[in-house]
């Protein structure tokens, strides 16, 4: 029998964006902008990515890293308050093993003229296989990618 | 603009003289649900939609004669680990409200002639941290509602 078990963990991240609550916020419901901070991870190759925003709403985004391994993210949405909360569900498989549950919360918060973004996560990581360490790394480093695209996308108006 | 929201984390333990197979069925069958699911007797508890598996969803309203608003659960089957494990995510809403958002973890192993179940509420409450002593005390009454049904499915 396989041995089962559950790490049950939280962490929580605090980054400021340059930009108001309502850019950030949209950032995270617009399709195509989450794509390409969220999904496209640098060195992944066959990238999906698809984003249904609203309250019970779907998210699913894949792809292969570079060891191989391909990852799957499948979330829904379980409650949007807009341009102010989301919070969403959602599970990861390796190889078609599951190797985590999560409950994601994300408050957005007017701090002068830029966003106090908080991003909480409770986690249920599945036999072993994943731990809070590496996913508060990769949601920083998420975040960080959010940063670069609300530059971007702003380029134009500045 | 809503407050901030509260975190909170805890785990409930409990021993039933069933095998694991058994416990998982109750959690499977959504009419055993209907009854050991009721926090208390003079509840009404009813599902409008039920799927039991990885993705599928259970809608199921709770409420208490005269009540002018009932409660609203939208649970999502998120890992199901057949006589071993169930994760759901839910949020609860009273009245259109939200309330809260949730991780539910039932991990359920073999003890003796019967099993432990252990479950791990991980809650994002929207309104405040109120709402922790309510998951306690309906949980812990829900635990304890699952040894009759599981006395009378084992008859």
């Amino acid at each position: 029998m396989t041995d089962r078990r559950v790490d049950h963990d939280t962490f929580t991240l605090s980054r400021r964006y340059e930009f108001p609550p309502r850019t950030v916020f949209a950032a995270w419901a617009e399709p195509a902008a989450k794509r390409r901070w969220f999904a496209e991870t640098e060195g992944f190759t066959d990238i999906e990515h698809a984003l249904d925003f609203r309250v019970g709403g779907l998210e699913s985004a894949s792809g292969r890293a570079p060891d191989g391994g391909r990852f799957t993210y499948d979330a829904v949405i379980h409650d949007i308050e807009e341009g102010a909360r989301i919070i969403l569900a959602y599970r990861m498989t390796m190889d078609g093993t599951p190797i985590s549950v999560s409950l994601a919360t994300v408050t957005f918060e007017a701090d002068k003229d830029g966003t106090m973004l908080t991003y909480v996560e409770q986690d249920a990581f599945l036999d072993g296989l994943d731990n809070a360490g590496p996913r508060r790394e990769g949601v920083a480093w998420q975040l960080e990618q959010l940063a670069l695209e609300l530059a971007e996308a702003c380029e134009g108006v500045h | 603009m809503t407050g901030r929201i509260t975190h909170e984390r805890f785990t409930l333990e409990r021993r039933y003289d069933a095998t694991p197979a058994q416990i998982f069925a109750a959690w499977k069958d959504v009419e055993g649900r209907t009854q050991w699911q009721k926090p208390a007797d003079h509840l009404h508890l009813v599902y409008d939609a039920d799927d039991f598996r990885v993705g599928g969803c259970d809608i199921s309203r709770c409420w208490a004669d005269g009540d002018a608003n009932a409660y609203e659960a939208v649970v999502v089957y998120q890992d199901i680990v057949p006589d071993r494990r169930i994760i759901m995510s839910e949020s609860v809403s009273l009245g259109g409200q939200r309330l809260s958002s949730a991780l539910a973890t039932v991990e359920i192993d073999p003890d003796g002639a019967g099993a432990r179940m252990r479950l791990t509420l991980q809650i994002a409450a929207e309104t405040g941290s109120d709402i922790f002593a309510g998951y306690r005390e309906g949980w812990g009454a829900l635990l304890e509602n699952l040894v009759s049904h599981l006395a009378r499915e084992t008859a």
